[in-house]
């Protein structure tokens, strides 16, 4: 009996303690989900070779011809700005229609582990898409503000 | 004349070997020493030493109410700094615990060792100071994951169970030394609003998988004998 609960301690404190890992089975920072929608039909409808950019950011985020994209929103600002091209030709720089669009939400840091920190959840405000005249995008809809899963769309986008 | 010499050493020898044998039989094996043992956990101190981020201060002490039984007390206050890959907080706090040792090892005649098995009800209160933490993101897009803003959680209190498994030797007469393991079971705690107590003073690491903790003490102990009891 005593051997077993020297046994029983001496594991407990030898042993790696699975609380440090973060598994991968627990979902990360939630992005925000945008469909993008025919304004005649409203049925979904493909962006054809749309090039997606953060503001201020070298690297291109995502291009690709799609229906719905997934982008991450900041942790610490309450803006994202982002510049959708659609119709971008690799080759030739300047290329497709560019619109400037601007993510207004609320940020909140959950405590989730001591292995996996905090995530964000974000309670999305206002869709904004700048007036170019040449607009590509025709309007925006916020179907579900809370941003804090990625399993349905949280933004149509209408073109 | 030598055949007596060495006759009467043998007889002397052997006399002073039984008035001995009868010194022992009267008085030191039938009497137990009640007192209080006051000492200090100094494995605190060692950790102090191999820790950098670690301060503690534990004192303990026992009170013999029965032959074998034990009243057990220990009082102590702890700050530490712990910091991951994701999490750097600050706990800070003192605790009380209370209980009973039970003494299973038989002595011989004369000794007062104890190999005992215990437990204690630890009351523990503590705060944390966050100062940075990540979020959890996979996608480094923003590069927006580090926060170092200050959060105070204060004024937290938990309680829990020790199950005590220990020695102690007395080394000098009076002065005691002893090891003990504990087996620690969170009972209650009162968590900090979008945190977590992952340290608890007195009680040690906190795991999120299950409520056990795991501890140990490492102690001197000084006895004020109070008095001496027949044994029955």
């Amino acid at each position: 009996m005593k051997k077993n609960i020297i046994l029983l301690i001496s594991c407990l404190i030898i042993s790696c303690e699975p609380d440090d890992i973060c598994l991968t089975s627990i979902p990360d920072t939630p992005k925000l989900i945008i469909g993008f929608f025919d304004e005649s039909t409203g049925l979904m409808k493909e962006v054809t070779n749309l090039k997606i950019q953060g503001f201020n950011n070298d690297e291109v985020y995502f291009f690709k011809t799609t229906d719905s994209v997934s982008v991450p929103l900041k942790n610490l600002e309450k803006i994202t700005n982002y510049s959708f091209t659609k119709d971008f030709d690799e080759n030739v720089g300047n290329s497709g229609n560019s619109d400037h669009i601007l993510i207004n939400y609320q940020y909140n840091h959950m405590y989730i582990s001591r292995a996996c920190g905090y995530i964000s959840n974000y309670d999305l405000n206002q869709i904004i898409i700048e007036n170019d005249n040449l607009n590509w995008i025709v309007k925006t809809e916020i179907i579900n503000s809370a941003v804090k899963e990625e399993k349905s769309i949280h933004v149509k986008i209408f073109h | 004349m030598l055949k007596y010499f060495i006759s009467i050493l043998l007889i002397t020898n052997s006399l002073t070997a039984l008035s001995q044998d009868d010194i022992a039989l009267d008085s030191i094996p039938l009497k137990t020493t009640y007192g209080i043992k006051i000492g200090i956990d100094i494995s605190k101190q060692i950790r102090m030493l191999t820790e950098p981020n670690y301060k503690g201060l534990v004192l303990t002490g026992d009170y013999r109410i029965l032959d074998r039984l034990f009243l057990a007390a220990e009082f102590g206050s702890e700050e530490k700094k712990t910091s991951n890959e994701v999490l750097d907080f600050d706990t800070d706090g003192t605790f009380l615990k209370l209980g009973v040792n039970y003494n299973i090892y038989n002595n011989r005649k004369g000794l007062d060792n104890e190999i005992y098995v215990g437990f204690r009800y630890g009351l523990g209160k503590f705060n944390h100071k966050l100062n940075s933490y990540t979020i959890y993101d996979l996608d480094q897009y923003w590069n927006q994951n580090k926060v170092s803003s200050i959060s105070d959680f204060k004024n937290l209190t938990a309680s829990w169970f020790e199950f005590v498994l220990g020695f102690n030797a007395e080394v000098l007469n009076n002065t005691y030394m002893g090891l003990s393991l504990r087996l620690n079971r969170l009972l209650n705690e009162e968590k900090p609003e979008n945190f977590g107590n992952l340290y608890i003073p007195g009680f040690n690491k906190v795991l999120e998988e299950n409520n056990f903790g795991v501890g140990i003490a490492y102690s001197i102990f000084y006895q004020i004998p109070i008095f001496k009891k027949n044994k029955k």
